[in-house]
């Protein structure tokens, strides 16, 4: 992502050119990212939670961002809204789902990139593409939690360990214990009970790991992997569950440091092509 | 005005739609009307030969899957699953039993039909799922009502003709019993005329929803689904032969006068599974802003078509258990996955469809099983996207709107981004 330099925008407007940007906006379930645009580069972006009102977070979000850049939202042209709440983004000119936007974001930051893994706060998909960066299929999680972030964050509560913290624990296991249940809550009893049995935290978090990478991986197998993967989604920053993914898949995963607002930067990239 | 009445699908309803409502609370008032003055009452799975009881003038005959339907099409599904599951009966059984069993027991208490008046004799079959036959046999445990099961052979090709002739067997068995239990005769022409009047119903039913070929299509799959009840409760009838007169006719001069559902129809789209009877009105609704139809669904090929074929099959012969017979193994149950496949990708061509929604039933395992792997064939053989869905046909409880939709959209974004790389 390349900062804004300064005076940029001020030069743009000099030249009379207003509305000079392009928004994505990524309602999702657990976390509202927005990712702003100008003549074909990310400038800005951020990540909150969404809390109890969506269209909250992410004005506020919004505001906040543009506000980091120094403008309002008096430069911004399209906008493109995505996620679960992407009908609540009123002001949006065009609401796309996740799948196309995560498509969008991939190919708009690696070209070579023909799968991508998001795992989010509620759901889990996997998104295969043609040399054209068009979505080809697609496979999502059923309704159960298991194989998304809600799984690891009720683990995290049973474990009492601060989620960010999970991957680089779980690099420290020599031993992952198994956690065979598919249920989000019988693998909860599950955890608690190697607690009790004195297994060590980071065999546990681990196995979790294993557990959520090999639900993923069913999934995932519904469509085929091809190469280079790229994974997306808040789930990606935890390197634990990168590096189960990359075992089960035999495959490796590129992780971007945009990895969370990925599907808010195609938002952005498709606001760019909307004609007129 | 009645011009101005809206349909579960949100639209205008049609004169077919008025007529409908008409003849099946006919049919429901004459099914209470004949049990009370004494005629015998059969309850009956969807594809038994209906057809077979028209040749005993004493029967009546009720269909509780379609009644089923009907509440949940009201949403009245989940209160009567809920009767059910405080029975003990498992919130992973088919809703169309859940629903039955609970109204069943509960004397038809917030039924829009009152219910079904108590069976004299309980025929199921194995063609669709083993479920239905235990959930027949529930009646049988509890109020001693007999029950016969017919037994269909699942085929992986043609119906075999061994398969044919033991089915036939048990038409004969099953009519010695009715004629002890009625003490009628039956009358075997009367069930060739029968059975002359579901032909009859049948070719007007396949002109009907043949109209999904159109650009844009003459109907919803929404309005088909509707449209189904009386094929379900009502089959060997004139009534039927004249209401689906009445429907195609109806939709052919719409089609001719340029009125359609959808006119900026965009993207038209096949459905697979039962149909989603707690969303008709809000998926149909928020589909046409989309400029999407679903033109076509397999289950409205369910009754009538044989296997392999999307078609409705036109029987031409005189020899009337030969022909309830073939028509035991239809399109969709019980069925192989090559089968289901064919006739799927035939109708994908013939109707001009973009994506297909695949509905994975929560409550139709047997529907459902093959799914996956018809997708996979279905986006390599047809070349068109595909998506799953999760439903349950009449169980609110078990859908979220929000994650089906998402699916949707993102296959009509699909179906956009083909056509835009073209
Ligand atoms: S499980 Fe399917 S086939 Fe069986 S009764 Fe229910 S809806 Fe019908």
């Amino acid at each position: 992502m390349r900062a804004l330099a300064p005076g940029e925008l001020e030069h743009s407007r000099e030249c009379g050119l207003t509305k000079v940007l392009t928004v994505g906006v990524d309602s999702g379930s657990n976390t509202t990212k927005v990712a702003v645009m100008r003549n074909g580069t990310i400038i800005g972006s951020g990540v909150t939670f969404t809390g109890y009102s969506a269209e909250k977070s992410w004005k506020r979000l919004l505001e906040d961002v543009l506000s980091d850049l120094g403008v309002d939202m008096s430069s911004v042209g399209r906008i493109v809204s995505t996620g679960y709440g992407r009908n609540v983004v009123g002001i949006a000119d065009k609401a796309i789902t996740e799948i196309t936007c995560h498509a969008a974001g991939a190919h708009f930051l690696d070209s070579s990139i023909r799968s991508i893994i998001d795992v989010g706060g509620q759901d889990s998909k996997f998104i295969a593409l043609d040399g054209n960066g068009r979505v080809e299929n697609f496979a999502m999680n059923d309704k159960c939690a298991a194989g998304t972030g809600r799984f690891l964050e009720v683990m995290a509560r049973a474990l009492e360990v601060d989620l960010d913290k999970f991957g680089e624990i779980s690099l420290q296991s020599e031993n992952p214990a198994r956690i065979s249940s598919l249920c989000t809550v019988f693998a909860e009893s599950e955890v608690v009970s190697l607690i009790s049995k004195g297994e060590s935290r980071e065999n546990i978090i681990a196995g979790i790991h294993e557990a959520i990478a090999s639900r993923i991986t069913s999934m995932i197998n519904r469509v085929g992997v091809r190469c280079p993967v790229l994974m997306a989604g808040g789930v990606a920053k935890n390197i634990g569950v990168v590096k189960a993914l990359e075992r089960e898949l035999g495959a490796d995963i590129k992780v971007l440091e945009t990895a969370q607002v990925n599907g808010a930067i195609g938002a952005a990239v498709l606001a760019a092509a909307i004609e007129g | 005005m009645s011009a101005d009445k809206k349909t579960k699908t949100g639209h205008k309803k049609t004169k077919a739609g008025e007529r409908l409502t008409k003849i099946m609370t006919d049919y429901y008032v004459d099914l209470h009307k004949g049990a009370n003055k004494g005629k015998f009452v059969v309850w009956g799975a969807i594809i038994i030969p209906a057809e077979l009881l028209k040749g005993f003038d004493s029967v009546v005959f009720a269909v509780p899957e379609s009644h089923a339907a009907t509440r949940a099409a009201k949403a009245l599904g989940p209160m009567q699953c809920e009767k059910a599951e405080q029975m003990s009966y498992s919130m992973d059984l088919c809703s169309y039993a859940r629903i039955d069993i609970g109204t069943a027991f509960d004397g038809g208490k917030g039924s829009p039909t009152f219910g079904l008046p108590k069976p004299d004799l309980l025929i199921s079959n194995n063609n669709n799922c083993s479920l239905l036959v235990k959930w027949f046999d529930v009646y049988h445990r509890e109020w001693g009502t007999p029950h016969f099961i017919l037994d269909v052979p699942f085929c992986y090709e043609s119906q075999k003709k061994k398969d044919l002739n033991y089915i036939i067997d048990q038409y004969h068995d099953l009519i010695r019993i009715l004629e002890e239990m009625t003490g009628e005769k039956l009358d075997m022409e009367k069930v060739q005329e029968a059975l002359n009047y579901t032909n009859e119903a049948l070719k007007h039913w396949k002109r009907f929803i043949s109209f999904a070929a159109n650009r844009p299509s003459g109907i919803t799959a929404f309005d088909s689904f509707v449209q189904m009840a009386p094929i379900l409760t009502m089959r060997g009838t004139p009534e039927l032969a004249e209401h689906f007169k009445f429907l195609a006719d109806e939709t052919e001069e719409r089609v001719e006068a340029g009125i359609f559902p959808i006119p900026n129809e965009r993207y038209r789209l096949l459905w697979d599974n039962i149909a989603p009877w707690h969303q008709l009105r809000k998926m149909s609704s928020r589909l046409a802003k989309l400029g999407a139809n679903i033109v076509s669904a397999s289950y409205t090929y369910c009754f009538g078509s044989l296997e392999g074929n999307f078609d409705p099959y036109h029987y031409e012969g005189s020899d009337p258990l030969w022909a309830l017979a073939r028509m035991q193994n239809t399109t969709i149950c019980p069925t192989g996955l090559g089968l289901r496949c064919k006739a799927m990708s035939e109708a994908i061509e013939r109707i001009g469809i973009d994506g297909v929604v695949f509905a994975s039933n929560r409550s139709c395992k047997v529907y459902s099983l093959m799914q996956m792997d018809q997708q996979k064939y279905i986006s390599e053989k047809c070349g068109i996207p595909t998506v799953m869905i999760d439903v349950d046909h009449a169980d609110v409880r078990k859908y979220s709107e929000e994650n089906a939709f998402l699916r949707i959209e993102a296959l009509l974004e699909s179906i956009g981004a083909r056509r835009a790389g073209a």
